[in-house]
């Protein structure tokens, strides 16, 4: 059958070898696709995403397993998610009404994906602890139960859609899930066709564990704590400046108010509530406004200081009842700076923190401190009984010392390259955190001390998916206040990468990869060569 | 099972005893190891904040090695098929007592143990990293491997099936380079296709070959990649399965 006179096959039954090909490539091509699409359903509903790396990065983190693990009470966590007013306003036809073809195709699959995302992190936290119950809905679905879970809560039903909300004594922080959603084109399709639609597209990146460990730990800090700022109408931190805004959006939504402090003419501080910081200040400090700071220490005061090389704040007898005297100087070290940094003085390294602190010990070999040009501070002997001194970050043996000298009345700064030294062992801290007892005071007085101003420059906080700073302020901060549940390390973003330093591998990298391996290769392909040939 | 495994014993003896199997595979690494050491080297190439960053330096490995494969998978798999049929052993190999798919599955297995061969400096790099002192997360150094063997196995496939349209070598090779250039640039048009083909829509996104190297590379593993890979592969092979069979008879 098939065969043809001169023993080929017929032409019809080639057509018809050619169509049961091309059958069997079209079923093969539906299936495939078939597969692909079922599985990306099923991701919609279920998270088929593994986390392999080592820190399970993708995890919760410990600072909200601290979180967590210290409620005493139930935390309940409502979301209802679904196609709420302001996404129908973009898909509305020419009758005012939303155009369902349209929030199927464009809309629904975003919502399934931010939903599955958002009740992935809720599950976690509820696996942590028994105190967190969460509720989730969709409110397209359910409508009935968007009206009663509505009165429940006295509040609109349009106001709880795709918000999640979460309760604790009596207390309610809401989170909007387009907060999660970094970047995100919500596109506009007019009723009319035209060059005006623009579809909606994915979040560039989903900051959904970020926003919801924010919204926990806000529900969490019952009052904000003060944070006293000196101010010294020189420095770097003044009232009002875009450096004070900055750090204030960044210290607000952790349960901080940053308060001017100006020594002159603001009342007393009061010793056990707040935190006074001192800036890079740019100045000596008056006799009168140093005593007023020894007097708050003294009280069991808190402060957070940060003294730099290229101003002349040494805060004389403030800290030496601690044993700690910033001593005048700028540190450089080769080994402790960015390969692409020229300058030595600009110490950052993840090899900075020390571990030896709940200040520090959640960062150490897992961020990089950008600690910028630092004065050495000493831990000496001479300290008040019972006073804890723990070193925090500090360079390395290899670190030298260049003398700095004052213009008088002034703050430039004169350095002497000729006159650089070893820096001394005692020398070498750059970060201190310290605790003492006093005396008739309930509890103790704690400091923190950095070396150097740009451990609070705004740019490097909010560099805050690359270096550590924000989490060493922010851990530091919940030190001196006592606020231990909140030290950790904050979720990094999806860009945050381990930093590892590898300069002692670049060459055995190149070595290895570059001649060995080819080479090897290529010796293979020439013993083979000259085998087949003899 | 038996013949499958003489048929892949055979070919990968064939491939990794030819001298220019070596050839490609040499050349593949230095490429690689050119790309990879200019990856992190501080300052070389790359802004400050990547410079000593591994997982950065991963990311960008798997990003070579899938735009290496696009030239080198068509250099390996032009000649498996197309070299038989020129040198008239195709006939003696489709009579031979072995069905269709095994002859092309072991075809098949002979290249991606060539690609799995050659892209194994993938951690064979963390290791060395390793040994001098470095600290690379072998899950994600692994994740990145097992992505580039999924991603090299569809090219493979695809290559293989180039292989079979043509006797020649040089042909396949332009075919399966298409094939292949397609396979990595497609899923960007899915933003172009029709707003009611939503399935589809959704498949040809989530086969951005890109998007999933770099993804391997932080350490996620997506079931949906996976999927994709498989099932590109399957189809590629199911293809080329249909077309040796059809030529058997044509």
């Amino acid at each position: 059958v098939g065969m043809n006179g001169r023993g080929g096959i017929t032409r019809g039954y080639r057509a018809g070898i050619f169509v049961n090909v091309v059958l069997i490539c079209l079923l093969g091509l539906a299936a495939a696709i078939g597969a692909v699409a079922l599985v990306r359903r099923l991701s919609w509903r279920h998270d088929l995403r593994f986390d392999v790396t080592r820190d399970a990065r993708y995890e919760l983190d410990p600072l909200v397993k601290n979180l967590l693990r210290g409620l005493d009470g139930p935390l309940e966590i409502l979301f209802a998610w679904g196609y709420d007013r302001e996404i129908q306003n973009r898909v509305l036809d020419g009758q005012g009404l939303p155009r369902s073809d349209l929030l199927e195709a464009f809309y629904d699959p975003i919502l399934r994906e931010a939903s599955v995302r958002v009740l992935q992190v809720l599950h976690e936290w509820s696996r942590t602890t028994g105190h967190v119950s969460y509720r989730s809905f969709r409110v397209d679905d359910n409508p009935q139960r968007l009206a009663d879970t509505a009165r429940e809560l006295g509040r609109p039903p349009e106001d709880l859609v795709n918000q999640v909300i979460m309760t604790r004594s009596g207390r309610r922080r809401a989170v909007p899930l387009r907060r999660m959603m970094q970047d995100m084109e919500w596109g506009y399709f007019p009723a009319s066709p035209g060059p005006l639609r623009q579809e909606p597209r994915l979040p560039g990146a989903w900051r959904v564990h970020d926003e919801l460990t924010a919204t926990l730990r806000a529900l969490l800090i019952h009052e904000p704590e003060p944070v006293h700022v000196l101010q010294s109408k020189e420095g770097v931190l003044e009232a009002g400046t875009p450096d004070w805004h900055r750090l204030r959006s960044l210290l607000e939504p952790e349960g901080y108010e940053l308060v001017p402090f100006d020594p002159a003419r603001s009342a007393p501080l009061e010793p056990r509530r707040g935190v006074l910081l001192i800036p890079a200040i740019r100045r000596r400090l008056e006799d009168r406004e140093l005593a007023q700071l020894r007097a708050y220490d003294e009280s069991g005061g808190r402060i957070l200081a940060y003294v730099d090389p290229r101003h002349p704040e040494t805060l004389p007898r403030l800290f030496e009842r601690y044993g700690l005297e910033i001593r005048d100087g700028w540190l450089e070290d080769r080994s402790l700076r960015h390969p692409a940094r020229r300058g030595a003085e600009d110490l950052q390294s993840a090899r900075l923190c020390q571990g030896l602190h709940p200040i520090d010990s959640p960062l150490r070999g897992r961020v990089e401190i950008f600690a910028g040009p630092c004065r050495p501070l000493r831990v000496g002997r001479d300290a008040a009984p019972g006073a804890l001194r723990v070193t925090l970050l500090a360079v390395t043996e290899a670190a030298r010392t260049i003398p700095i000298a004052f213009e008088p009345g002034g703050f430039s700064v004169r350095t002497d390259p000729a006159a650089v030294a070893p820096t001394p062992p005692d020398d070498r801290a750059i970060a201190v955190a310290l605790e003492r007892p006093v005396a008739g005071a309930a509890g103790r007085s704690r400091a923190v001390v950095f070396g150097g101003a740009s451990f609070l420059a705004p740019e490097e906080l909010e560099r805050a998916t690359f270096f550590g700073n924000r989490d060493l302020l922010l851990n530091s901060l919940a030190w001196v206040t006592e606020r231990q549940s909140h030290i950790g390390l904050l979720p990094r973003g999806e860009v945050s990468m381990r930093i590892v330093s590898l300069p002692r591998v670049e060459r055995p990298a190149f070595w290895f990869s570059v001649v060995l391996l080819p080479g090897a290769a290529t010796l293979i392909a020439i013993l083979l060569a000259i085998g087949r040939r003899s | 099972m038996r013949r499958f495994l003489i048929l892949s014993g055979h070919e990968l003896r064939s491939l990794l005893g030819s001298p220019v199997t070596w050839v490609i595979i040499g050349l593949a690494w230095f490429l690689f190891g050119l790309r990879y050491t200019g990856s992190i080297l501080p300052g070389a190439t790359h802004a400050e904040a990547a410079a000593t960053d591994l997982l950065h330096v991963t990311w960008l490995s798997s990003l070579h090695a899938v735009y290496l494969m696009i030239l080198f998978v068509p250099l390996l798999t032009m000649r498996l098929l197309a070299e038989e049929k020129r040198t008239g052993t195709f006939e003696m190999l489709v009579t031979a007592p072995v069905r269709d798919h095994e002859i092309v599955l072991a075809k098949f297995c002979g290249a991606v143990a060539a690609t799995a061969l050659t892209w194994a400096v993938v951690p064979l790099n963390a290791v060395v990293i390793r040994l001098f002192g470095g600290d690379p997360d072998f899950g994600c150094v692994l994740a990145s491997y097992g992505t580039l063997l999924g991603i090299g196995s569809l090219f493979c496939a695809s290559g293989l099936f180039a292989s079979a349209l043509t006797p020649h070598q040089l042909l396949a090779g332009f075919i399966a380079l298409v094939l292949i250039m397609v396979l990595l640039f497609a899923p960007g048009l899915a933003e172009h296709l029709p707003t009611s083909w939503i399935t589809l829509r959704g498949v040809l996104a989530a086969g951005d070959l890109l998007r999933q190297a770099e993804e391997a590379a932080r350490g996620l593993v997506d079931l949906v990649n996976i999927t994709y890979q498989a099932a590109a592969t399957g189809f590629f092979l199911l293809v080329t399965v249909r077309v040796v069979e059809a030529r058997k008879w044509a």
